[in-house]
């Protein structure tokens, strides 16, 4: 069957975007912080999908990793700390036709947007949900985040952290709806490619945490991690991914995954020795609160002002009741 | 020869009735043998009456009483007698609302006042088990029992819910642009000269807190920012023209303003009963749905900021009713047409009309699949069902063939054809007879389908590109087969109990049509011969010399005939399988292309197998005893795919290798010549510390990774520095390019961690 006209119209006027039609400023990490894999990642992706930057919309709160929407050529909000998620809610049941990428940091999703967090999973809505982990809150020097390892020194915590780590990853896999989870590490930038592309082609809340290295405040942490490959699990599935011959050749630690096994993958994703890497789950089934929800409606905006005068008319004091009301 | 054959071989080939032959109308009213059980329908479990469920899914909206009453059970019936006992309560209930449903009327009115009417007789517990189950049904919707006016009915209420679909969306998309156009332009009007002035200005705060504002510097500052130019006027004319013509769409219009009845009286007048009026409706209304199309085409690029002036300008000036395909025509809501298959003339008439493109669903009703004749003298014509697979030539109709029997079980087929973008058929025999005729229509119509002379099928051009996803003859009995075989017991003219098993032909549907009598001659059994053969023995091969093809009728005494079949007969049974044949083959069933490729390769394999193994035995036999090959492994003859039909010589002996689920991923750029510096590119992590110690040596490519750039734009040094701040270890060094670099010692001794 031939393509419907406006496709056809679209097709007259397409045009391919190369990578520094989404790249804006010159990053402000620090050189060698894993954020910057992350923004080549996701610039990579959008040239690749040849996304139109006018319909892509960047959302984040406060922190280092949250300066990203500036750093892309496209719509962005960079919003409060810890509000990531309900702005980029707010944006798709407003504006469903965009896509929207959100980056937080542990401290910004994880401890201050806690609540955030667990309902943006449970309304499931449809948006690619970067958490930048890198354990600590970097922007403001060096604080003990939810995801610090146990003992970590830091500005408020000058004899070490006392409590264990919070793994994101479980947390995200124990709520309502989960419909997408996975995982990479900074330095694998095959893995953060396949794993953000995955992640953007999942329709609903598809959560991905990216193992940041701080070369700042925490240089040694992954250390290890680098030197020895055996400390890395591949995750491979015919639906989940594959991975180059090159990387295989480095990374032999690898095991099959179904990631529609949500049992399985709360076991593997307990695990930091080692740390897996690839689709951890994924549900197309679940719904997204945005169609369920109707967003794309039409809502003339007589029909809004209507609704909110009758809102406002609950609490109107009317002149009449003024006059007489009212008396000094 | 005996005399018995002779007569009937006589008749067999001459069509006339000797002695001893009883012509097929002397008896009175003959049946098929195999329909002799079915007196009264309303006994037995079938699929009528249909429920067409207001409110649902298209798919879903025709359900089969009997359908919603297992369901109703399965989900309340309790395990064990109590349970046992409810089914048979219901079940009861169940033929009760059958035998009341010829009335019609909404489902839950007819259950209440069928379980009722039970309930007075006293069982103890019913009215119980009829309420559990009458709760556990969980939709309602009109009853329609099985009649000539039943395809219409059952159509027009899927159509109905399809179109009320379409045009829930299409008013919802054509809001969204309205009210995106709206605010293009109000925007714009809030940017200009006019929407800045402070009158605006202070218009727009309302007048409760004006005073508080100073508008005149207000508006100076507005004036000051303005970040982009205002819309051009050709641009605020193409906006304006769109809105216009989607603000002058009746009945878009009305159901914005959810008018209910203006809907309605659209809907109906969307339901025509010629090809001829269709055809003429659709052409005066093509202008108008062009139109709207163009205006949506040009509306979504202008709000998607896509619209150039270059490219689309000259499209939309050619632009024509030509210019639009299937799917565009799609956006409106489809006619449907209702005719009878009246004869050769309405039947090109109906082509005409799908071959037109119109967006429309023909539904064509004929009551007469065997020919009538009174036209036609020669014998059964099977005119009558040929139109539907003559439509499937047309390549982008979707086209479905039923009969009434059928009908219930392809709502989901129904609501898919109609949603269908392009022009759909639905092509059904209702089994209708003479007014005086005791044969019921579902009976005839669930005959005609088991008699392979009105086949269901469905053939679906948006299923995919091969004839393989297209065409679905599954829903037939024995599809495999040639004919459906049944069990049969029955008693011949003398009261003997006969028991066997017979295949049910067309001719046999003939049989029992009494406008065809002249075409058979009744023998009873003492002059059965074993010269009689079945109608589909005799066709299934040669017959010996003075056989005589036969197909077992009872009269209305439940007696056991033969009824020899005249030549026009088997003419017409033969045309029917081969028909039924074809449809196989379509459908993927005994397909002859690949068996005779599959016959080809098992031969070539056996072939190349026996001198391999003669081969091997030869060279063996010297030295050892010989020892009998094993046998190679026979394939499976690989009757059903074609593509099961690979060469078995070459392949068989390997595993069968797992299709790549994913493309084999990038090979590894080979490695820089020893001695060069060289980064691993793709493992690079964009981290920018390389560059930050010489961006002339290193540069990253075009997917942001780091690359050597230009060597020497850099000392070793710094290439062994890069090596060290890079948090992945990926650069390597190399050789010192310049020997008289200083602390090259040093330089070499770190450069050796990086290989
Ligand atoms: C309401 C509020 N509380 C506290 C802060 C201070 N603050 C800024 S960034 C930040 C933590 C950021 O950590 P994280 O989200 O992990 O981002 P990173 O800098 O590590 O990428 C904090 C506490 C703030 N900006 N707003
Ligand atoms: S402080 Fe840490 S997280 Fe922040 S930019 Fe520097 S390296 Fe990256
Ligand atoms: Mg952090």
């Amino acid at each position: 069957m031939s393509m419907p006209m406006h496709d056809c119209l679209i097709r007259m006027v397409e045009d391919d975007h190369p990578l520094e039609d989404y790249q804006s400023g010159i990053p402000r990490w620090c050189s060698g912080c894993g954020d910057n894999a992350v923004l080549a990642a996701v610039q990579r992706l959008c040239r690749d999908e040849n996304l139109r930057p006018e319909k892509l919309a960047f959302v984040s709160g406060i922190g280092c990793a949250s300066r990203f929407p500036h750093y892309m050529r496209t719509y962005g909000f960079h919003g409060i700390h810890g509000r990531a998620l309900p702005i980029a809610e707010g944006v798709k049941m407003a504006r469903p036709d965009l896509h929207v990428f959100v980056n937080t940091g542990d401290g910004d999703c994880c401890s201050i947007g806690a609540a955030h967090w667990l309902h943006a999973i449970r309304y499931n809505m449809n948006m690619t949900v970067v958490l930048h982990d890198n354990h600590v809150y970097g922007l403001t020097k060096k604080q003990v985040s939810p995801t610090s390892p146990k003992g970590l020194r830091s500005n408020t915590t000058p004899h070490g952290s006392y409590l264990d780590a919070m793994n994101p990853l479980t947390v995200t896999l124990g709520v309502t709806n989960v419909s997408f989870v996975a995982q990479a590490v900074d330095w694998i930038p095959e893995a953060v490619y396949a794993v953000i592309r995955a992640a953007y082609h999942h329709k609903g809340f598809s959560f991905v945490r990216i193992i940041q290295r701080c070369p700042e405040f925490l240089p040694t942490m992954w250390e290890p991690w680098l030197r020895d490959p055996e400390k890395t699990l591949l995750l491979e599935h015919e639906d989940g991914i594959a991975y180059s011959a090159g990387l295989q050749r480095i990374y032999k630690n690898r095991q099959a995954h179904d990631p529609s096994d949500i049992h399985r993958a709360r076991e593997i994703a307990s695990s930091i020795d080692p740390v897996p890497v690839g689709i951890l789950y994924r549900d197309e089934s679940v719904p997204c609160y945005e169609d369920v929800r109707e967003a794309g409606k039409p809502r003339p905006i007589e029909m809004v002002k209507s609704g909110l005068e009758a809102e406002l008319d609950k609490f109107t004091v009317w002149p009449d009741a003024d006059e007489t009301g009212r008396t000094a | 020869m005996d005399a018995d054959v002779k007569t009937q071989l006589a008749f067999h080939v001459l069509g006339r009735s000797a002695a001893g032959g009883k012509p097929a109308d002397s008896v009175g009213r003959l049946r098929p043998a195999l329909l002799a059980a079915f007196t009264d329908l309303t006994r037995l479990r079938h699929d009528y009456p249909l429920v067409l469920v207001r409110d649902a899914a298209p798919a879903e909206a025709v359900q089969t009483l009997s359908g919603l009453v297992g369901a109703a059970l399965q989900a309340a019936a309790p395990r064990g007698a109590a349970g046992e006992r409810m089914r048979r309560q219901v079940l009861r209930l169940e033929r009760e609302i059958r035998r009341r449903s010829a009335q019609g009327g909404l489902l839950s009115a007819v259950w209440d006042e069928a379980a009722a009417a039970l309930a007075a007789e006293g069982e103890a517990g019913f009215a119980e088990s009829a309420a559990a189950a009458r709760a556990a049904v969980t939709v309602d919707g009109e009853l329609l029992d099985c009649s000539a006016a039943t395809p219409l009915r059952l159509v027009r209420h899927i159509w109905r819910l399809v179109q009320e679909q379409k045009l829930a969306g299409l008013v919802g998309r054509v809001e969204n642009i309205i009210l995106d156009l709206t605010e293009i332009l109000a925007a714009d009007l809030a940017r200009s000269e006019v929407g800045r002035a402070p009158d605006a200005l202070s218009a727009a705060v309302g007048p409760g807190f004006a005073s508080l504002f100073d508008f005149g510097t207000m508006s100076q500052l507005l004036g000051s920012v303005s970040a982009s130019g205002p819309v051009s006027k050709r641009r605020r004319r193409r906006i304006e023209q769109a809105l216009a013509v989607l603000e002058a769409q009746p009945l878009i219009t009305a159901l914005r303003a959810r008018d209910r009845a203006a809907e309605e009286k659209a809907l109906d007048a969307l339901v025509v009963t010629d090809c001829a009026g269709a055809l003429a409706a659709w052409r005066a209304r093509r202008p108008d749905l062009v139109a709207l199309i163009r205006a949506i085409a040009i509306a979504e690029l202008e709000i998607d900021g896509r619209y150039s002036e270059e490219e689309h300008d000259p499209f939309f000036a050619a632009f024509q009713e030509s210019s639009l395909g299937a799917a565009d025509l799609a956006l409106g809501p489809d006619m449907l047409v209702c005719v009878e298959d009246a004869g050769a003339l309405r039947r090109a008439e109906v082509l005409e009309l799908l071959a037109a493109g119109v967006p429309a669903t023909v539904l064509v009703v004929t009551d007469d699949v065997l020919g009538d004749p009174g036209v036609d003298a020669g014998g059964p014509t099977l005119a009558g069902t040929r139109l539907a697979t003559m439509a499937t030539g047309l390549d982008d109709v979707f086209v479905l063939q039923a009969s009434v029997a059928a009908l219930g079980r392809c709502g989901g087929r129904i609501a898919r054809g109609l949603a269908y973008a392009g022009p759909t058929l639905i092509s059904v025999y209702t089994g209708a007879g003479a007014a005086d005729d005791p044969v019921p229509p579902y009976l005839r119509a669930a005959a005609a389908t088991q008699a392979r002379v009105f086949p269901s099928f469905t053939y679906d051009p948006s299923a995919g590109p091969g004839l393989a996803e297209r065409w679905d003859v599954a829903d037939n009995p024995r599809p495999d087969a040639d004919w459906s075989v049944h069990p049969f017991r029955c008693e011949d003219t003398k009261q003997q109990r006969i028991v066997g098993e017979i295949a049910f032909t067309a001719a046999d549907l003939i049989a029992g049509d009494p406008r065809h009598a002249g075409l058979f001659s009744l023998v009873e059994s003492a002059h059965w011969t074993d010269a009689m053969v079945p109608v589909d023995a005799w066709l299934a091969g040669p017959q010996p010399a003075g056989a005589v093809p036969y197909v077992p009728v009872v009269d209305e005494q439940n007696r056991l005939w033969r009824a020899v079949a005249s030549e026009p007969v088997i003419t017409a049974t033969r045309r029917a399988r081969e028909a039924w044949h074809r449809l196989q083959e379509l459908g993927d069933i005994h397909n002859s292309w690949a068996e005779r490729r599959a016959a080809a390769d098992r031969l070539a394999f056996e072939q190349a197998a026996r001198e391999a193994a003669a081969a091997d035995a030869a060279a063996a036999g010297a030295e050892a005893p010989a020892e009998a090959p094993a046998p190679a492994p026979v394939p499976a003859p690989a009757a059903a795919a074609p593509a099961a039909a690979k060469a078995p010589a070459t392949e068989a002996a390997k595993p069968a290798a797992k299709p790549a689920a994913k493309p084999a991923p990038a090979p590894e750029p080979p490695p820089a010549p020893s001695g060069e510096a060289y980064v691993e590119t793709p493992r690079c992590t964009s981290c920018n510390a390389c560059l930050q110690v010489n961006a002339r040596l290193f540069v990253y490519d075009g997917n942001k990774q780091a690359t050597i750039g230009d060597l020497s734009a850099g000392t070793f040094r710094q290439l062994v520095e890069a090596a060290e701040s890079c948090p992945v270890g990926i650069i390597h060094p190399g050789e010192p390019r310049n020997p008289n670099e200083s602390d090259l010692d040093d330089l070499r001794r770190r450069a050796k961690a990086f290989g």
